[in-house]
Protein backbone atom coordinates (compact mmCIF):
# COMPACT_ATOMS: atom_id res chain seq x y z
CA UNK A 1 0.00 0.00 0.00
CA UNK A 2 1.55 3.29 -0.70
CA UNK A 3 0.57 5.97 1.04
CA UNK A 4 -1.02 9.31 0.42
CA UNK A 5 -2.28 11.99 1.33
CA UNK A 6 -6.21 10.91 1.38
CA UNK A 7 -5.21 8.25 3.28
CA UNK A 8 -3.01 9.72 6.39
CA UNK A 9 -6.49 11.59 6.53
CA UNK A 10 -8.65 8.84 6.50
CA UNK A 11 -6.71 6.87 9.04
CA UNK A 12 -6.73 10.02 11.54
CA UNK A 13 -10.53 10.10 11.23
CA UNK A 14 -11.30 6.50 12.71
CA UNK A 15 -10.98 4.96 9.09
CA UNK A 16 -14.70 5.37 8.64
CA UNK A 17 -14.70 7.66 5.57
CA UNK A 18 -12.30 10.52 4.26
CA UNK A 19 -13.57 13.46 5.71
CA UNK A 20 -15.94 11.83 8.45
CA UNK A 21 -14.18 12.78 12.68
CA UNK A 22 -15.73 10.08 14.62
CA UNK A 23 -18.31 11.04 17.53
CA UNK A 24 -17.41 10.62 21.20
CA UNK A 25 -19.13 11.64 24.33
CA UNK A 26 -17.54 13.27 27.50
CA UNK A 27 -18.91 13.58 30.72
CA UNK A 28 -20.33 16.33 31.89
CA UNK A 29 -22.62 16.00 34.75
CA UNK A 30 -22.55 13.77 37.54
CA UNK A 31 -25.62 11.29 38.47
CA UNK A 32 -25.77 13.16 41.50
CA UNK A 33 -25.51 16.71 39.80
CA UNK A 34 -28.35 15.41 37.25
CA UNK A 35 -31.04 14.19 39.79
CA UNK A 36 -30.24 17.06 42.27
CA UNK A 37 -30.74 19.52 39.07
CA UNK A 38 -34.14 17.49 38.04
CA UNK A 39 -35.60 17.00 41.35
CA UNK A 40 -35.57 21.40 41.85
CA UNK A 41 -37.92 20.96 39.07
CA UNK A 42 -41.08 19.07 40.68
CA UNK A 43 -40.54 20.60 43.91
CA UNK A 44 -39.89 24.09 42.99
CA UNK A 45 -43.59 23.77 41.02
CA UNK A 46 -45.58 22.75 43.63
CA UNK A 47 -43.38 25.03 46.20
CA UNK A 48 -44.45 27.96 43.62
CA UNK A 49 -47.63 26.72 43.14
CA UNK A 50 -49.13 26.17 46.64
CA UNK A 51 -46.73 29.62 47.56
CA UNK A 52 -49.45 31.47 45.55
CA UNK A 53 -52.14 29.84 47.29
CA UNK A 54 -51.09 30.96 50.26
CA UNK A 55 -50.32 34.23 49.09
CA UNK A 56 -53.63 34.59 47.48
CA UNK A 57 -55.54 34.27 51.27
CA UNK A 58 -54.70 38.28 51.91
CA UNK A 59 -54.66 40.32 48.92
CA UNK A 60 -55.17 43.62 50.48
CA UNK A 61 -52.06 44.65 49.69
CA UNK A 62 -50.61 43.07 47.12
CA UNK A 63 -47.09 43.20 45.56
CA UNK A 64 -46.55 44.71 42.80
CA UNK A 65 -44.41 45.27 39.89
CA UNK A 66 -43.89 49.08 38.69
CA UNK A 67 -41.47 51.77 38.34
CA UNK A 68 -41.93 55.02 40.58
CA UNK A 69 -45.03 55.59 41.22
CA UNK A 70 -46.40 54.14 37.90
CA UNK A 71 -47.66 50.24 38.58
CA UNK A 72 -47.91 48.14 35.77
CA UNK A 73 -49.46 44.92 37.34
CA UNK A 74 -49.90 43.72 40.55
CA UNK A 75 -49.58 39.74 41.73
CA UNK A 76 -51.37 38.29 40.15
CA UNK A 77 -53.53 38.84 38.01
CA UNK A 78 -56.91 37.36 37.77
CA UNK A 79 -57.05 35.22 35.28
CA UNK A 80 -54.29 33.44 37.04
CA UNK A 81 -55.87 33.26 40.45
CA UNK A 82 -58.55 31.75 39.06
CA UNK A 83 -56.87 29.84 36.10
CA UNK A 84 -54.62 28.23 38.78
CA UNK A 85 -57.06 27.36 40.85
CA UNK A 86 -55.12 29.87 43.69
CA UNK A 87 -58.62 30.92 45.24
CA UNK A 88 -59.71 29.76 48.83
CA UNK A 89 -56.95 27.18 48.89
CA UNK A 90 -54.79 28.06 52.07
CA UNK A 91 -54.87 25.01 54.15
CA UNK A 92 -54.12 22.93 51.08
CA UNK A 93 -51.40 25.37 49.94
CA UNK A 94 -49.67 25.72 53.98
CA UNK A 95 -49.83 21.66 53.28
CA UNK A 96 -48.38 21.28 50.56
CA UNK A 97 -45.90 24.33 51.39
CA UNK A 98 -44.69 22.68 54.54
CA UNK A 99 -43.90 19.27 53.29
CA UNK A 100 -42.23 19.84 49.78
CA UNK A 101 -40.23 22.98 51.33
CA UNK A 102 -38.52 20.08 53.36
CA UNK A 103 -37.16 18.09 49.45
CA UNK A 104 -35.83 21.74 48.93
CA UNK A 105 -33.78 22.18 51.90
CA UNK A 106 -32.51 18.16 51.76
CA UNK A 107 -31.60 18.81 48.11
CA UNK A 108 -30.09 22.18 49.09
CA UNK A 109 -27.72 20.82 51.90
CA UNK A 110 -26.94 17.93 49.63
CA UNK A 111 -25.98 20.12 46.78
CA UNK A 112 -23.99 22.60 49.21
CA UNK A 113 -22.05 19.29 50.04
CA UNK A 114 -21.79 18.00 46.63
CA UNK A 115 -20.38 21.90 45.77
CA UNK A 116 -17.63 22.02 48.62
CA UNK A 117 -16.27 18.35 48.22
CA UNK A 118 -16.11 17.54 44.33
CA UNK A 119 -14.74 20.69 43.78
CA UNK A 120 -17.73 21.62 41.40
CA UNK A 121 -17.58 25.14 43.10
CA UNK A 122 -14.75 26.13 40.69
CA UNK A 123 -16.69 25.40 37.60
CA UNK A 124 -19.25 27.99 39.41
CA UNK A 125 -17.97 30.85 40.85
CA UNK A 126 -16.52 33.33 38.76
CA UNK A 127 -13.29 34.81 38.86
CA UNK A 128 -12.37 38.13 38.22
CA UNK A 129 -11.68 37.88 34.75
CA UNK A 130 -14.44 35.71 34.31
CA UNK A 131 -16.70 38.62 35.47
CA UNK A 132 -15.16 41.28 33.48
CA UNK A 133 -15.44 38.31 30.58
CA UNK A 134 -19.62 38.26 31.38
CA UNK A 135 -19.94 41.82 29.09
CA UNK A 136 -18.35 39.62 26.20
CA UNK A 137 -21.06 36.90 26.42
CA UNK A 138 -24.21 38.07 26.72
CA UNK A 139 -22.59 40.37 23.36
CA UNK A 140 -21.72 37.20 22.31
CA UNK A 141 -25.32 35.74 23.05
CA UNK A 142 -27.01 38.58 21.01
CA UNK A 143 -24.79 38.19 17.72
CA UNK A 144 -23.32 41.53 18.51
CA UNK A 145 -19.94 39.95 18.49
CA UNK A 146 -17.85 36.74 17.65
CA UNK A 147 -15.61 37.16 20.20
CA UNK A 148 -15.99 34.37 23.02
CA UNK A 149 -14.52 33.97 26.11
CA UNK A 150 -12.07 31.68 27.54
CA UNK A 151 -14.34 29.84 29.14
CA UNK A 152 -14.53 26.25 31.71
CA UNK A 153 -17.39 24.36 31.95
CA UNK A 154 -19.56 26.98 32.12
CA UNK A 155 -19.23 30.36 30.74
CA UNK A 156 -18.40 33.70 32.41
CA UNK A 157 -22.34 34.88 32.33
CA UNK A 158 -23.49 31.10 33.29
CA UNK A 159 -20.87 31.13 36.11
CA UNK A 160 -22.53 34.45 37.93
CA UNK A 161 -25.91 33.46 36.76
CA UNK A 162 -25.70 30.06 38.75
CA UNK A 163 -24.04 31.77 41.72
CA UNK A 164 -26.31 34.15 41.86
CA UNK A 165 -29.00 31.59 41.61
CA UNK A 166 -27.37 29.42 44.85
CA UNK A 167 -27.43 32.75 46.68
CA UNK A 168 -30.92 33.83 46.03
CA UNK A 169 -32.20 30.02 47.00
CA UNK A 170 -30.79 29.95 49.89
CA UNK A 171 -31.75 33.71 50.67
CA UNK A 172 -35.39 31.97 49.90
CA UNK A 173 -35.07 29.21 52.41
CA UNK A 174 -34.13 31.27 55.14
CA UNK A 175 -36.56 33.76 54.71
CA UNK A 176 -38.70 31.10 54.56
CA UNK A 177 -37.75 29.60 57.73
CA UNK A 178 -37.91 33.15 59.22
CA UNK A 179 -42.01 33.94 58.00
CA UNK A 180 -42.10 29.54 59.56
CA UNK A 181 -40.39 30.26 63.06
CA UNK A 182 -40.57 33.89 64.17
CA UNK A 183 -40.96 32.45 67.54
CA UNK A 184 -38.11 30.01 68.14
CA UNK A 185 -35.70 31.92 65.24
CA UNK A 186 -36.84 35.65 66.01
CA UNK A 187 -33.05 36.12 65.79
CA UNK A 188 -33.44 35.37 61.55
CA UNK A 189 -36.84 37.24 61.42
CA UNK A 190 -34.39 40.15 62.81
CA UNK A 191 -31.81 39.59 60.50
CA UNK A 192 -34.35 39.68 57.48
CA UNK A 193 -35.38 43.18 59.27
CA UNK A 194 -38.75 42.37 60.40
CA UNK A 195 -41.29 39.97 59.32
CA UNK A 196 -42.72 42.15 56.33
CA UNK A 197 -39.20 42.27 55.07
CA UNK A 198 -38.75 38.76 55.51
CA UNK A 199 -42.26 37.89 53.52
CA UNK A 200 -41.29 40.60 50.75
CA UNK A 201 -37.56 38.55 50.59
CA UNK A 202 -39.39 35.36 50.04
CA UNK A 203 -42.17 36.43 47.23
CA UNK A 204 -38.89 38.29 45.39
CA UNK A 205 -36.98 35.54 45.03
CA UNK A 206 -39.69 33.49 44.30
CA UNK A 207 -40.42 36.48 41.01
CA UNK A 208 -36.40 36.29 40.57
CA UNK A 209 -36.11 32.35 40.53
CA UNK A 210 -39.24 32.28 37.63
CA UNK A 211 -37.52 34.60 35.83
CA UNK A 212 -34.28 32.55 35.94
CA UNK A 213 -36.39 30.03 35.22
CA UNK A 214 -37.47 31.19 32.14
CA UNK A 215 -34.40 31.99 30.55
CA UNK A 216 -32.77 29.07 31.33
CA UNK A 217 -35.50 27.33 29.73
CA UNK A 218 -34.88 29.94 26.27
CA UNK A 219 -31.21 29.69 26.52
CA UNK A 220 -31.36 25.47 26.71
CA UNK A 221 -33.77 25.59 23.53
CA UNK A 222 -30.95 28.16 21.80
CA UNK A 223 -28.27 26.05 23.09
CA UNK A 224 -30.08 22.61 21.60
CA UNK A 225 -30.79 19.01 22.01
CA UNK A 226 -27.20 17.68 22.77
CA UNK A 227 -27.32 20.53 25.60
CA UNK A 228 -30.39 19.04 26.92
CA UNK A 229 -29.86 15.60 26.80
CA UNK A 230 -26.33 16.25 28.52
CA UNK A 231 -28.39 17.07 31.98
CA UNK A 232 -30.54 14.09 31.40
CA UNK A 233 -27.42 11.49 30.32
CA UNK A 234 -24.70 12.99 31.64
CA UNK A 235 -22.68 13.24 28.31
CA UNK A 236 -22.00 15.05 25.97
CA UNK A 237 -22.11 13.95 22.73
CA UNK A 238 -20.04 15.68 20.12
CA UNK A 239 -16.98 15.27 17.43
CA UNK A 240 -14.03 13.94 18.64
CA UNK A 241 -12.20 17.20 17.49
CA UNK A 242 -14.27 19.42 19.04
CA UNK A 243 -14.05 21.68 21.64
CA UNK A 244 -17.10 21.24 22.89
CA UNK A 245 -16.33 17.45 24.01
CA UNK A 246 -13.07 18.09 25.84
CA UNK A 247 -11.59 21.48 25.55
CA UNK A 248 -7.98 20.42 26.85
CA UNK A 249 -7.55 18.08 23.43
CA UNK A 250 -5.49 20.00 22.08
CA UNK A 251 -3.30 20.67 24.72
CA UNK A 252 -4.00 18.88 27.62
CA UNK A 253 -2.31 15.46 29.14
CA UNK A 254 -5.29 13.43 29.05
CA UNK A 255 -8.67 14.63 27.18
CA UNK A 256 -8.63 13.21 23.20
CA UNK A 257 -5.07 11.49 22.81
CA UNK A 258 -6.15 9.15 24.51
CA UNK A 259 -8.67 8.78 21.82
CA UNK A 260 -6.39 9.65 19.28
CA UNK A 261 -3.41 8.24 20.26
CA UNK A 262 -6.43 4.67 19.60
CA UNK A 263 -7.57 5.50 16.33
CA UNK A 264 -3.81 6.25 14.94
CA UNK A 265 -2.90 2.52 15.61
CA UNK A 266 -6.20 2.04 13.09
CA UNK A 267 -9.64 0.64 13.16
CA UNK A 268 -9.13 -2.59 15.14
CA UNK A 269 -7.97 -1.15 18.45
CA UNK A 270 -10.49 1.91 18.21
CA UNK A 271 -13.06 -1.00 18.56
CA UNK A 272 -11.22 -2.47 21.60
CA UNK A 273 -12.24 0.87 22.88
CA UNK A 274 -15.93 -0.08 22.28
CA UNK A 275 -15.34 -4.13 23.53
CA UNK A 276 -14.01 -2.21 27.02
CA UNK A 277 -17.20 -0.05 27.36
CA UNK A 278 -19.16 -2.71 26.50
CA UNK A 279 -17.86 -5.08 29.33
CA UNK A 280 -18.03 -1.94 31.58
CA UNK A 281 -21.37 -1.43 30.76
CA UNK A 282 -22.44 -5.23 30.78
CA UNK A 283 -21.41 -5.05 34.46
CA UNK A 284 -24.25 -3.02 35.28
CA UNK A 285 -26.63 -4.44 33.25
CA UNK A 286 -26.14 -8.02 33.83
CA UNK A 287 -26.25 -7.48 37.74
CA UNK B 1 7.32 43.00 28.96
CA UNK B 2 3.91 44.14 30.48
CA UNK B 3 2.20 42.43 27.64
CA UNK B 4 3.92 39.32 27.96
CA UNK B 5 3.34 39.15 31.86
CA UNK B 6 -0.43 39.28 30.84
CA UNK B 7 -0.08 36.88 28.11
CA UNK B 8 1.15 34.40 30.23
CA UNK B 9 -1.07 34.99 33.17
CA UNK B 10 -3.90 34.47 30.41
CA UNK B 11 -2.43 31.16 29.09
CA UNK B 12 -2.18 30.13 32.91
CA UNK B 13 -5.81 30.74 33.45
CA UNK B 14 -7.06 29.09 30.07
CA UNK B 15 -4.76 26.05 30.75
CA UNK B 16 -6.03 25.77 34.36
CA UNK B 17 -9.63 26.37 33.01
CA UNK B 18 -9.26 23.54 30.91
CA UNK B 19 -7.82 21.29 33.61
CA UNK B 20 -10.57 21.97 35.76
CA UNK B 21 -13.09 20.67 32.78
CA UNK B 22 -11.06 18.25 30.75
CA UNK B 23 -11.56 15.34 33.38
CA UNK B 24 -14.50 14.18 31.97
CA UNK B 25 -14.44 9.90 31.11
CA UNK B 26 -14.32 9.75 27.30
CA UNK B 27 -17.24 6.87 25.58
CA UNK B 28 -17.45 6.19 22.37
CA UNK B 29 -20.65 7.32 20.55
CA UNK B 30 -22.23 3.64 20.48
CA UNK B 31 -21.40 3.32 24.00
CA UNK B 32 -23.15 6.80 24.53
CA UNK B 33 -26.32 5.96 22.32
CA UNK B 34 -26.55 2.72 25.21
CA UNK B 35 -26.33 4.60 27.95
CA UNK B 36 -28.27 7.61 26.96
CA UNK B 37 -31.04 5.25 25.97
CA UNK B 38 -30.90 4.10 29.33
CA UNK B 39 -31.00 7.54 30.79
CA UNK B 40 -33.80 8.82 28.93
CA UNK B 41 -36.26 5.96 30.08
CA UNK B 42 -35.37 6.24 33.53
CA UNK B 43 -36.14 10.21 33.21
CA UNK B 44 -39.52 9.38 31.15
CA UNK B 45 -39.99 6.72 34.22
CA UNK B 46 -39.02 9.12 36.89
CA UNK B 47 -41.12 11.96 35.04
CA UNK B 48 -44.49 9.81 34.75
CA UNK B 49 -44.25 8.74 38.30
CA UNK B 50 -43.54 12.16 39.51
CA UNK B 51 -46.87 13.31 38.36
CA UNK B 52 -48.83 9.89 39.19
CA UNK B 53 -47.53 10.04 42.47
CA UNK B 54 -48.73 13.83 42.71
CA UNK B 55 -52.03 13.44 41.45
CA UNK B 56 -52.60 10.52 43.80
CA UNK B 57 -51.18 13.04 46.49
CA UNK B 58 -53.73 15.56 45.49
CA UNK B 59 -56.64 12.93 45.36
CA UNK B 60 -55.67 10.79 48.55
CA UNK B 61 -58.20 9.96 51.61
CA UNK B 62 -58.15 12.87 53.70
CA UNK B 63 -57.09 13.23 57.30
CA UNK B 64 -58.94 16.54 59.21
CA UNK B 65 -59.53 17.92 55.74
CA UNK B 66 -55.89 17.78 54.26
CA UNK B 67 -54.51 14.78 52.24
CA UNK B 68 -53.17 11.89 54.50
CA UNK B 69 -49.62 11.65 53.93
CA UNK B 70 -49.51 15.87 53.69
CA UNK B 71 -51.31 15.41 57.56
CA UNK B 72 -48.84 12.90 58.33
CA UNK B 73 -45.60 15.72 57.21
CA UNK B 74 -47.92 18.22 59.36
CA UNK B 75 -47.38 16.09 62.09
CA UNK B 76 -43.79 14.91 62.13
CA UNK B 77 -43.23 19.22 61.24
CA UNK B 78 -45.12 19.55 65.04
CA UNK B 79 -42.87 17.04 66.66
CA UNK B 80 -39.39 18.65 65.14
CA UNK B 81 -40.86 22.33 66.17
CA UNK B 82 -42.09 21.51 69.21
CA UNK B 83 -39.09 19.08 70.41
CA UNK B 84 -37.14 22.25 69.27
CA UNK B 85 -38.59 24.58 71.51
CA UNK B 86 -36.29 26.11 74.08
CA UNK B 87 -37.10 27.92 77.48
CA UNK B 88 -36.14 31.79 77.06
CA UNK B 89 -37.19 31.85 73.24
CA UNK B 90 -38.61 35.33 73.15
CA UNK B 91 -40.51 36.82 70.19
CA UNK B 92 -39.84 40.42 69.20
CA UNK B 93 -41.16 43.09 71.14
CA UNK B 94 -42.30 46.77 69.57
CA UNK B 95 -42.95 50.26 71.50
CA UNK B 96 -46.21 51.18 72.47
CA UNK B 97 -45.78 53.75 69.69
CA UNK B 98 -45.82 51.58 67.18
CA UNK B 99 -49.60 49.65 67.66
CA UNK B 100 -51.24 49.53 65.01
CA UNK B 101 -55.06 48.52 63.94
CA UNK B 102 -55.89 45.16 63.91
CA UNK B 103 -58.98 43.56 61.56
CA UNK B 104 -61.45 42.02 63.23
CA UNK B 105 -61.00 38.45 61.17
CA UNK B 106 -63.82 36.09 63.26
CA UNK B 107 -66.74 35.76 64.65
CA UNK B 108 -67.39 32.53 65.22
CA UNK B 109 -68.27 31.28 68.54
CA UNK B 110 -69.64 35.37 69.57
CA UNK B 111 -72.37 34.74 68.05
CA UNK B 112 -74.56 33.99 71.07
CA UNK B 113 -74.93 36.49 73.58
CA UNK B 114 -72.38 37.94 75.88
CA UNK B 115 -73.35 37.01 79.64
CA UNK B 116 -72.56 39.33 81.74
CA UNK B 117 -70.24 38.56 84.48
CA UNK B 118 -69.00 35.94 82.36
CA UNK B 119 -67.44 33.06 84.12
CA UNK B 120 -64.68 30.61 83.02
CA UNK B 121 -65.62 26.85 83.80
CA UNK B 122 -62.22 25.19 84.84
CA UNK B 123 -61.99 21.79 84.23
CA UNK B 124 -59.98 18.66 84.13
CA UNK B 125 -60.85 16.05 81.71
CA UNK B 126 -64.20 16.81 81.73
CA UNK B 127 -65.09 17.43 85.31
CA UNK B 128 -65.39 20.98 86.38
CA UNK B 129 -63.63 21.98 89.70
CA UNK B 130 -64.02 25.38 89.58
CA UNK B 131 -65.68 28.49 88.40
CA UNK B 132 -63.87 31.97 88.15
CA UNK B 133 -64.92 35.12 86.78
CA UNK B 134 -63.29 36.74 83.82
CA UNK B 135 -62.94 39.88 85.69
CA UNK B 136 -60.70 37.97 88.35
CA UNK B 137 -57.43 38.02 85.96
CA UNK B 138 -58.03 41.56 86.63
CA UNK B 139 -56.20 40.93 90.00
CA UNK B 140 -53.09 39.89 88.81
CA UNK B 141 -50.16 41.19 88.27
CA UNK B 142 -51.04 43.40 84.96
CA UNK B 143 -48.83 43.52 81.70
CA UNK B 144 -48.73 45.38 79.19
CA UNK B 145 -47.07 43.97 75.72
CA UNK B 146 -46.52 45.16 72.44
CA UNK B 147 -45.94 42.38 69.46
CA UNK B 148 -46.71 41.91 65.86
CA UNK B 149 -49.97 39.24 65.82
CA UNK B 150 -49.63 37.13 62.70
CA UNK B 151 -52.63 35.58 61.13
CA UNK B 152 -52.02 32.62 58.83
CA UNK B 153 -53.51 34.15 55.83
CA UNK B 154 -50.52 36.53 55.91
CA UNK B 155 -51.13 39.41 57.37
CA UNK B 156 -49.06 41.05 60.50
CA UNK B 157 -50.06 44.30 62.79
CA UNK B 158 -48.42 45.38 65.39
CA UNK B 159 -50.63 45.28 68.66
CA UNK B 160 -50.46 46.31 72.46
CA UNK B 161 -52.06 44.05 74.70
CA UNK B 162 -53.01 44.16 78.15
CA UNK B 163 -53.64 41.06 80.70
CA UNK B 164 -52.48 38.47 83.25
CA UNK B 165 -49.75 36.16 82.11
CA UNK B 166 -51.34 32.51 81.88
CA UNK B 167 -49.25 31.18 84.27
CA UNK B 168 -49.68 33.61 86.68
CA UNK B 169 -53.52 32.70 86.30
CA UNK B 170 -52.31 29.20 86.12
CA UNK B 171 -50.80 29.20 89.56
CA UNK B 172 -53.80 31.12 91.05
CA UNK B 173 -56.37 28.88 89.25
CA UNK B 174 -55.15 25.96 87.63
CA UNK B 175 -56.15 22.61 88.61
CA UNK B 176 -54.08 21.15 92.11
CA UNK B 177 -52.50 18.27 90.05
CA UNK B 178 -50.26 19.32 87.74
CA UNK B 179 -50.34 15.86 85.57
CA UNK B 180 -51.79 17.53 82.31
CA UNK B 181 -50.20 18.30 79.18
CA UNK B 182 -52.59 20.43 77.06
CA UNK B 183 -55.18 22.74 77.36
CA UNK B 184 -58.33 23.05 75.70
CA UNK B 185 -59.73 26.47 75.49
CA UNK B 186 -63.49 27.03 73.88
CA UNK B 187 -65.68 30.07 74.23
CA UNK B 188 -68.93 29.63 76.10
CA UNK B 189 -70.54 28.44 73.20
CA UNK B 190 -68.46 25.78 72.63
CA UNK B 191 -68.46 26.80 68.38
CA UNK B 192 -64.99 27.63 68.57
CA UNK B 193 -62.14 26.15 70.16
CA UNK B 194 -58.49 25.62 70.67
CA UNK B 195 -56.00 22.92 71.93
CA UNK B 196 -52.51 24.47 73.43
CA UNK B 197 -49.48 23.12 74.65
CA UNK B 198 -47.59 23.20 77.63
CA UNK B 199 -44.62 24.90 76.32
CA UNK B 200 -47.27 27.97 75.10
CA UNK B 201 -49.24 28.00 78.04
CA UNK B 202 -46.23 28.56 80.52
CA UNK B 203 -44.43 30.66 78.18
CA UNK B 204 -44.07 34.39 79.12
CA UNK B 205 -45.38 36.01 76.41
CA UNK B 206 -49.02 34.37 76.61
CA UNK B 207 -51.64 36.33 78.16
CA UNK B 208 -55.32 35.91 78.99
CA UNK B 209 -56.16 39.84 77.95
CA UNK B 210 -58.84 42.31 78.98
CA UNK B 211 -57.46 45.32 76.72
CA UNK B 212 -56.12 45.67 73.12
CA UNK B 213 -54.92 48.71 72.21
CA UNK B 214 -55.07 50.49 75.80
CA UNK B 215 -59.54 50.03 75.16
CA UNK B 216 -60.91 47.34 76.74
CA UNK B 217 -61.65 44.65 74.48
CA UNK B 218 -65.17 44.92 72.68
CA UNK B 219 -66.95 41.49 72.27
CA UNK B 220 -65.79 41.00 68.72
CA UNK B 221 -62.34 41.48 70.05
CA UNK B 222 -63.05 38.68 72.55
CA UNK B 223 -64.29 40.83 75.58
CA UNK B 224 -64.12 40.34 78.47
CA UNK B 225 -60.76 37.72 78.00
CA UNK B 226 -59.18 36.12 75.32
CA UNK B 227 -56.28 34.64 74.52
CA UNK B 228 -53.32 36.78 72.92
CA UNK B 229 -49.49 34.55 72.49
CA UNK B 230 -47.05 35.60 69.66
CA UNK B 231 -45.82 32.07 69.25
CA UNK B 232 -49.19 30.98 67.98
CA UNK B 233 -51.09 32.18 64.62
CA UNK B 234 -54.06 34.18 65.67
CA UNK B 235 -56.50 30.87 64.84
CA UNK B 236 -55.17 29.88 68.16
CA UNK B 237 -55.74 33.20 69.92
CA UNK B 238 -59.26 32.40 71.41
CA UNK B 239 -61.56 35.03 72.20
CA UNK B 240 -64.41 35.15 74.84
CA UNK B 241 -62.90 32.46 77.23
CA UNK B 242 -65.97 30.48 78.00
CA UNK B 243 -64.22 27.45 79.70
CA UNK B 244 -60.53 26.04 80.35
CA UNK B 245 -59.95 22.36 80.34
CA UNK B 246 -56.73 20.54 81.41
CA UNK B 247 -55.96 17.07 79.59
CA UNK B 248 -53.53 14.94 78.39
CA UNK B 249 -55.46 13.51 75.22
CA UNK B 250 -54.51 16.29 72.79
CA UNK B 251 -57.59 18.26 72.48
CA UNK B 252 -59.05 19.18 68.85
CA UNK B 253 -58.74 22.51 67.33
CA UNK B 254 -61.55 24.55 65.14
CA UNK B 255 -59.11 25.03 62.35
CA UNK B 256 -57.71 21.94 62.64
CA UNK B 257 -60.82 20.24 61.87
CA UNK B 258 -60.46 22.05 58.88
CA UNK B 259 -56.93 21.31 57.27
CA UNK B 260 -54.52 23.21 59.19
CA UNK B 261 -51.83 22.41 61.37
CA UNK B 262 -52.18 21.79 65.42
CA UNK B 263 -49.12 23.23 66.24
CA UNK B 264 -49.61 26.20 64.26
CA UNK B 265 -47.22 27.97 66.30
CA UNK B 266 -43.62 30.15 65.63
Amino acid sequence: MSTTADDVRADDGAGEGADEVPLVAQKKHSLALRWMHWVNFPVLMVMMYSGMRIYWSDLREPYALGIGGWQIFEFWPDSVNSGLELERKLAKGIAFHLNFGWFFVINGIAYMFFLARKGEWRHIVPDVQAIKDSRKTVAHDLHLSKDKPVQGKYNPAQQITYTLVIVMAALLVFSGFAIYKPGQLSWLEAAFGGYDYARFVHFSMTILLMLFFLTHVLQVVRAGWGNFASMVTGYRLDRADSAEVAPASAFGPHGLDDIDGLDDAGADSHSDVVADERTHAGEGSAS
Amino acid sequence: MIGDARNEQEAERERRLRELTDDGEIISAEEYKRRSRRSFLSFGALGVAGYVGFNVLQNQEENENIPRALRWGLERNDDLWSALERDGATARTFDISDREDIRVNGTIGLESELAENLSVSMRVEGEEYASVPAVAARDLESHDMVWEHKCVEGWANIVHWTGATFSDFLAEYGPEDDDWNYVSMRTPDEEYYVGLDRYTSFHDQTLLAWAWNGQDLTPERGAPLRLVTPFKYGIKQLKRIGIIEFTNTRPTDYWYERGYDWHAGF
